[in-house]
This record gives structure tokens, C-alpha cells and sequence, in this order.
């Protein structure tokens, strides 16, 4: 099932930053125990950006929110940089979420990303704020340093939270469908831009989506999840394929739809919020 | 409406002074103390319904000899404290909701039980417990205060999104540094909310209570002094004890209050 690695894909180093070894995630629901993902196993190397695919309940939501401590796996591992286990949230995995609502509201643009530094990172107030104004400059929101976030658009109010998951320096960047929310146009220029982050910091990203394009666009690596509950469907390298060039990502797409057509149950329709 | 389309040029001043909302309000104000001075005089009966003009003095008088100062003060004491009890009754009380199921249960049915209870119907019982003076009145007051406060700071926090509490939690707070820069903050518009209310139930409490039960002369507030000049038919007085309790009310709820809304949750665009 698994592509082979292209040609200019590094060797992956030893130890990996994170690893999941059989991890099930359960939800209690009133109607009893839904189980969101099964016995899935991968692990990550440092550099490497995997985006996790699938449709609507295949519970790659919720794998994310495991892989940041939000919830603990009812049976299996996650394991981080030096044998730690995923069990809280902590700045070591920041995660840049879908919704607006991520960002302090009672703080500036510079605010929210000086908190998180001075909070997570312990640094001074001037520390805080030279590191902050850097990532909101690279993030084209330099002068807008002072407005509060009800004042920015969607796009900009996503750019915080990068700019702010990004100053952190974590050891994994968590993003859950981050440009779901955005017009297409505007998240054809984020997905650039991240793209261009990601390579320019090496960061190790993993990426929430249903979009097979995006999804192409900025990992090198692609799971694909079946939905009801979450099984890995499909692994694919995606190794840094530029867009348009030669048939890569086409053929890549057409793979991973095949995955997704061949796994059981069949294609469900996107009936159920993740 | 069409009238203001056709008027004259000449009223097109006019007009755009009325645009002011200032200018608005100091027009009606004007107008009602015309209205006030002319009855007052058409009456002539100054036991009953004293002038406007003869409030206005009544008021500077009562400045002058210290004495509305004093009484003044004496209620806002009384209530300072009662209110700053009371945000620290529903401070526990709320923080014990959300971090514990028993605590929101108790939380809920205290309040189901106090909430519609109006708070002057416990002196009678303060007055018991703790006897004739202040004590009574700021148990009173913390009553009037906790309920409506307790249910808006939770209301608040369980409003929070859960979106911004796993940010929060993604910085590694956790604890009293959760709730102190996460929670709060989030729910600061409920408990604005929560807030002015408490402070219109304790006022409100805090008159009628004093025009009742009035404390020994020497501690009394203004509901006391209202009432002892009632009892001493000085009706101007009483207008201008009315008065003082209308200026002040107006002070806290529409520039005091109306301040922290500008300054926090409408700069934050949280404004329901």
C-alpha cells in the first residue's frame, strides 16, 4: 500500500518525536461508547510534515487532539521526544485550531502571541515581545501589532495563531484543518505561506484535512484515515511534490481516492461533524 | 417625521444640535424641572410637593452642613462592604461549580432557592441574628449580591469556548493561573453583566432597607435620612435625599459601568 519515499527525501534520523503504537480513542456519548479511531500506528521524525486525510467522522480530529494531550487514548501509546507520553497539553505540541475563537479576545495581536511566550516560554516582556513582532512580521501582520482580533479577518486571525504556534518553537506543530473556515482563495495563499514557514523553520507539522489537495500540497507524508471508526486506510509519500509539476500529485490524488474506495466500510457520506 | 423633512431652513440648526445625544437628554432634564417648578407652584403646597428650586436648595443646604455627605457616606460604606462580601461569596461559590459536579448542583439549587427571594425579606431574620444595625444590613446586601452574581459568572464560564479553553490549556495553564488568565477573562462580559445587576439589587436593598428599619440616628444612611424627614414634614429634604439616591445611581450605572464596558468588552468586540 505504501509509495516508496521520492528520490529527494532525506533519510529519516533514529529517534522519532513522536510515535503512536496501537492508540484507540473512545468518546463517551449518552447512547454509550463511540469509538473515533482504532489501533492506529505511526510514528514521525523530525522535519517530516504529515498530513492526516479523510472524510468527516474518520476521527482525525481526534487523533490530533490526542497527539496534544487532550485526550487520553483508551488503549495504545503516544510517545514524544525522550519517552514522554502525550497524557497534557503542553507548548511542546502547539496546535493551531480551525475555529477563530483560538485567540484571546481581551489581548492584542501582539498580546496573544507575547502571552503565550511569556507564559509557555518564561520569557521577559521584551524577549516576548521582540520574538512575537518577528513571526507577526514573517506573517505579513506587522502593522497590526495593536488590533484586537475582532477587528481581522478570518485569514488574519489564523495568521495570529500561526504566527503564535510558530514563536513557540514547539517540537510538533498541530494543525486542525486550520484553513477550513476561509475563502478558497485565501487558503490557497495561507497554505503557500505555511508551506514556506515550514520549510524555512524545518518544523515538524501534523496537519488535519479533508481536502486531498491541500493535504498534497503541503506534507511530505499522507495518511489516509477510513472513517467510523478512524483506521489508517493508506500511506503515501508525498516528498515534497511541487504542484503542477509532471502528474505527481495527480497521480498521488488519484491514489489516496483509491485508498479511500477500497477500504471498508465504503466512502461515507459526510453525515457527522468529527 | 415629515415635518422634520420640511422644516425651514432656519430649524436646520437646531436639528443638528438634536443629533447630539447629550443635547437630547439636557433638554428633557430642563424641561422636566419646568414642569416639576410650575406644578410645584400651581399647587403652592410645600408639605406635599416642595419646588424644584426648593430641592435644589434643600440639596445645597443638606451639602453645606455636611449632613447628606455624611449619610451619604454611611450608605455607601455599608455598601462597599456588603458588595465586595457578596463578590466574594459568589467568587467561591462559582469557582466550586466549575471545578466540582456537587458544587454546580449546589450552586444551582441555592440559587433556584434565593435567587426570587428579594432580599429585604431576610431582615426581619438579620435583624434577629445579628441585631438593629450594620451587620444587618450587609448581610442583606451580600443576599442581594451572590445570587444574581453566582449565576452569571457561571453562566459566564460555562460559556466559555472550548476552543479557547484548549488554547489556554495548550500553554500548559492549569489551576487558579487557568482561571485567573483564561476563564476571567472569557467570561468577564457575564460577569460585567453579573455585576451591574448585583449592584442595582444591593442599592435598591440597601434604600429600602434603611427607610425601614432605619439604624440609630447617629450611623443612619440616606433611606434613614429620608425617613426622619419625612417624620419632620421637611418634604424638601426628603426630594433631595431622593435626589442624591437618583445622581448616584445614575453616576455608578451610566458613567461608572458604562466606562468598564467601553474599556473592556466592547474594545474586545465581546459585547452581546
Amino acid at each position: 500500500m505504501t509509495l516508496q519515499p521520492s528520490p529527494s527525501q532525506q533519510p529519516r534520523p533514529a529517534p522519532p518525536v513522536l510515535s503512536l503504537a496501537h492508540v484507540t480513542l473512545r468518546y463517551a456519548t449518552p447512547k454509550g461508547p463511540v469509538t473515533a479511531a482504532e489501533d492506529i500506528s505511526f510514528s514521525l521524525a523530525q522535519g517530516e510534515r504529515l498530513a492526516l486525510v479523510g472524510p468527516s467522522g474518520c476521527g482525525k480530529s481526534s487523533l490530533l487532539r490526542a497527539i496534544g494531550g487532550f485526550l487520553a487514548p483508551a488503549s495504545g501509546r503516544i510517545t514524544l521526544t525522550g519517552g514522554r507520553t502525550a497524557s497534557q497539553p503542553d507548548a511542546s505540541r502547539m496546535m493551531v485550531f480551525q475555529e477563530f475563537e483560538q485567540l484571546l479576545p481581551w489581548r492584542t495581536v501582539l498580546g496573544n502571541v507575547t502571552f503565550a511566550l511569556k507564559v509557555a516560554r518564561k520569557l521577559g516582556r521584551a524577549d516576548a515581545e521582540r520574538i512575537a513582532r518577528d513571526w507577526l512580521g514573517r506573517v505579513g501582520l506587522g502593522a497590526f501589532t495593536n488590533a484586537y482580533p475582532h477587528t481581522l479577518s478570518g485569514g488574519m486571525k489564523q495568521r495570529v495563531a500561526i504566527a503564535r504556534a510558530f514563536a513557540l518553537a514547539p517540537e510538533i506543530l498541530l494543525m486542525d484543518e486550520p484553513f477550513a473556515a476561509l475563502d478558497a482563495i485565501t487558503r490557497r495563499k495561507m497554505q503557500d505561506e505555511l508551506l514556506g514557514l515550514c520549510k524555512e523553520t524545518g518544523a515538524t507539522l501534523v496537519f488535519v484535512t479533508h481536502d486531498i489537495d491541500e493535504a498534497v500540497r503541503i506534507a511530505t507524508r499522507i495518511i489516509a484515515l477510513s472513517p467510523h471508526p478512524g483506521r489508517i486506510a493508506g500511506e503515501f509519500a508525498a516528498g515534497g511534490v511541487s504542484h503542477g509539476a509532471g502528474g505527481g500529485p495527480d497521480a498521488l490524488e488519484t491514489a489516496i481516492r483509491a485508498a479511500f474506495s477500497k477500504a471498508p466500510p465504503l466512502q461515507v457520506q459526510e453525515a457527522q461533524h468529527d | 417625521m415629515t415635518e422634520t423633512l420640511l422644516a425651514p431652513a432656519e430649524t436646520r440648526s437646531l436639528a443638528s444640535l438634536g443629533d447630539y445625544g447629550w443635547f437630547r437628554r439636557a433638554v428633557i432634564l430642563i424641561a422636566l424641572a419646568a414642569i416639576w417648578e410650575g406644578y410645584a407652584r400651581y399647587l403652592g403646597n410645600a408639605l406635599l410637593l416642595p419646588s424644584f428650586s426648593a430641592t435644589l436648595q434643600a440639596l445645597y443646604e443638606g451639602i453645606a452642613s455636611g449632613e447628606l455627605i455624611a449619610r451619604t457616606a454611611a450608605t455607601l460604606t455599608v455598601l462597599g462592604k456588603g458588595y465586595a462580601l457578596g463578590i466574594l461569596v459568589s467568587a467561591v461559590l462559582a469557582l466550586f461549580a466549575i471545578t466540582n459536579r456537587w458544587g454546580g448542583e449546589l450552586l444551582n439549587v441555592l440559587t433556584a432557592m434565593f435567587n426570587p427571594l428579594p432580599a429585604v425579606a431576610l431582615l426581619p431574620i438579620a435583624l434577629l441574628w445579628f441585631g438593629l444595625g450594620e451587620p444587618s444590613l450587609v448581610f442583606v446586601i451580600i443576599h442581594a449580591v451572590t445570587w444574581p452574581l453566582s449565576l452569571n459568572v457561571l453562566t459566564g464560564f460555562r460559556a466559555v469556548p472550548p476552543t479557547l479553553r484548549m488554547a489556554g490549556r495548550n500553554l500548559g495553564l492549569g489551576g487558579v493561573r487557568f482561571a485567573i488568565f483564561i476563564l476571567i477573562p472569557a467570561a468577564f462580559p457575564s460577569i460585567l453583566a453579573g455585576l451591574k445587576i448585583a449592584w442595582a439589587f444591593a442599592w435598591r436593598t440597601l434604600i429600602a432597607a434603611e427607610l425601614v428599619f432605619g439604624v440609630g440616628s447617629r450611623s443612619g444612611g440616606l433611606g434613614w435620612f429620608i425617613y426622619v424627614n419625612r417624620n419632620q414634614l421637611e418634604t424638601a429634604n426628603v426630594f433631595a435625599g431622593l435626589l442624591v439616591i437618583t445622581l448616584i445611581g445614575l453616576i455608578v450605572e451610566s458613567l461608572l459601568f458604562r466606562s468598564i464596558t467601553r474599556l473592556t468588552v466592547e474594545r474586545w468586540g465581546q459585547q452581546d
